[in-house]
């Protein structure tokens, strides 16, 4: 019973994270810098870590980069997505391990080293080095997007807490 | 995790250091470091070629008529216009250029040179 509601709701999150990742592509803030975007997908992976576990935040991201990439991708994209994320999630959680992470930090670290997986995965596949004269202006936009992200995470986070997914009754 | 605090005095005062000192270094590394790996000419607002600015060469540009016009010249890294035939040289005083966005032009035979950085093709465009 508990079992299979949490399977459920584990469900729910991943389309959730699908269809923030869609509605992000809708959002035009491309100020001519490529890779940069707002990271509403990474709210997801945050909010999973905190609510369930580290471990189910890596599945849902991973099922979730998959299934976008093979709905509305390309293989560049996909391959971008991936290296982001799986950098970005490393990161997140050795930083989550250490016991004193806070959600908003967590997601500003996981948003720069998201924009930098992506540019060592871009630097890789072009064999261009020089694009890594992005990092400093994307390691800034990655800061902010994660003050962004990370604040409604922890806005979100805070009503989960309070709702169905108080505590660890639901597991 | 205390119980609603979602960031900590220390970790915030961490993040507003590191990104001012951030966009204070990407100010400076900005202004300073990005050269361009090729320049770009157009004629008449229409790109006729890019050229590597690694190559050293000349590029001869002639107007609708067949008359030699301009010369563009890249050299060690740099773009320079070498000659033209327009009354006040304005592009050949414009010197050499080799950071990305700079331009040589000139008005009167409608010449734009621009340097650019490497293409890099659209990066995640579509998932996250």
């Amino acid at each position: 019973m508990k079992r299979s509601s949490h399977i459920a709701s584990l469900g729910v999150f991943l389309s959730l994270a699908m269809i923030a990742g869609y509605i992000e592509t809708l959002i035009p803030i491309n100020f001519g810098i490529p890779g940069m975007k707002l990271g509403l997908a990474n709210m997801v992976t945050v909010i999973l870590m905190y609510l369930f576990s580290p471990s189910e935040a890596f599945l849902i991201l991973v099922i979730r980069i998959l299934l976008s990439g093979f709905l509305f991708g390309n293989g560049m994209s996909f391959l971008y997505s991936l290296s982001g994320g799986i950098l970005s999630f490393i990161v997140m959680y050795l930083f989550f391990r250490t016991g004193k992470a806070r959600m908003i930090s967590l997601s500003v670290i996981g948003a720069i080293s998201h924009n930098a997986g992506q540019l060592i995965c871009a630097c890789i596949f072009v064999s261009n080095m020089d694009i890594l004269f992005y990092m400093p202006i994307l390691a800034v936009s990655g800061i902010i997007t994660g003050l962004i992200t990370g604040s409604l995470s922890a806005a979100v986070h805070r009503r989960l807490k309070k709702g169905r997914f108080s505590d660890k009754e639901d597991r | 995790m205390n119980e609603d605090s979602y960031i900590t005095k220390k970790g915030a005062i961490a993040i507003a250091i590191i990104l001012i000192a951030l966009i204070i270094f990407s100010l400076i590394f900005y202004r300073t470091r990005r050269t361009g790996n090729y320049a770009v000419i157009f004629h008449y607002g229409k790109v006729t070629g890019s050229y590597p600015l690694g190559l050293n060469r000349e590029i001869r540009i002639k107007d609708k008529k067949g008359r030699l016009t301009n010369i563009v010249c890249i050299k060690n890294g740099y773009v320079y216009m070498k000659e033209a035939n327009c009354p006040d040289k304005i592009c050949i005083h414009q010197g050499k250029k080799s950071k990305v966005s700079e331009t040589i032009t000139c008005l009167p035979n409608r010449v734009v040179v621009e340097v650019k950085g490497r293409e890099m093709g659209s990066f995640d465009t579509m998932t996250h």
